[in-house]
């Protein structure tokens, strides 16, 4: 005779018991991949294929911040000349990574002093062009949105 | 140069370029718009992108070389290893990361 739970045949249980667990697992998984599918469309605002970044390491008892930012221009430049390197540029730190010195900002507007904390990057030549963010084009005011073009 | 979102708060709708923005730096304590980009992504990928700005280089101590390159088929990494040995044998660099 087959065991039974509660009335019903042990099989039976064991059949709804994995149903029920395969259910939560699809749940699991659609959400896991319906998170990870938006985090892929988030516009990060600038364009991450092709970008390599070299974190460099100077002794800070030889290099101060001019020596630093001389070492990064020179290596920069040999970088530019090796095959296969589209541009080169260098900046304290990258998208992406907190910056820990905010700058506190004001400025006048139709006599009204507004202000806001901004986090500040220190960037060389061409790094806008390099990481591709949104430029507005020279001489005009209008917002850099997601129609506007790349940094040239 | 300054964000979008820097210049709405800011200036409003009000052209900002060229206009003069105030910093609490006793060494750099006016700054000039010349440029606007777009807002970028900051502190993190859920993080919405706050005021920012872009000073240039000499301001700050560089830490990083970026590079767009062609394509990823080639490993740089040892090329500017041996490249930076051979500027200095007592820095170094990381490859920190590649799209």
């Amino acid at each position: 005779m087959a065991a039974r739970v509660g009335g019903l045949p042990l099989r039976n249980v064991l059949v709804v018991a994995q149903l029920a667990l395969a259910m939560v697992l699809l749940s699991g998984a659609g959400l896991m991949t319906n998170t990870l599918l938006r985090l892929l469309s988030i516009d990060v605002g600038f364009e991450r294929d092709r970008v390599l970044s070299i974190q460099l390491s100077l002794p800070y008892q030889k290099y101060d911040a001019a020596r630093r930012v001389e070492f990064a221009r020179r290596l920069a430049a040999e970088v530019g000349r090796m095959p296969g390197v589209i541009r080169v540029s260098a900046a304290d730190y990258l998208p992406l990574q907190a910056v820990l010195f905010p700058y506190e900002l004001s400025a006048e507007d139709a006599g009204e002093k507004r202000t806001c904390s901004a986090l500040a990057r220190n960037i060389d030549r061409d790094f806008l062009a390099v990481m591709a963010y949104l430029c507005s084009p020279a001489g005009t005011s209008s917002p850099p949105t997601t129609a506007a073009r790349r940094c040239p | 140069m300054i964000s979008r979102t820097t210049a709405a708060m800011l200036f409003g709708r009000t052209n900002p370029l060229g206009k003069e923005i105030m910093t609490n730096y006793r060494s750099r304590a006016r700054l000039e718009v010349i440029g606007l980009v777009g807002d970028v992504r900051q502190t993190g990928l859920t993080t919405e992108p706050g005021c920012q700005i872009h000073l240039p280089l000499p301001y700050g101590a560089s830490q990083y070389v970026v590079a767009r390159i062609l394509s990823q088929s080639h490993d740089f990494a040892a090329d500017i290893r041996s490249t930076v040995r051979a500027m200095d044998r007592s820095a170094a660099a990381g490859n920190r990361d590649r799209g």
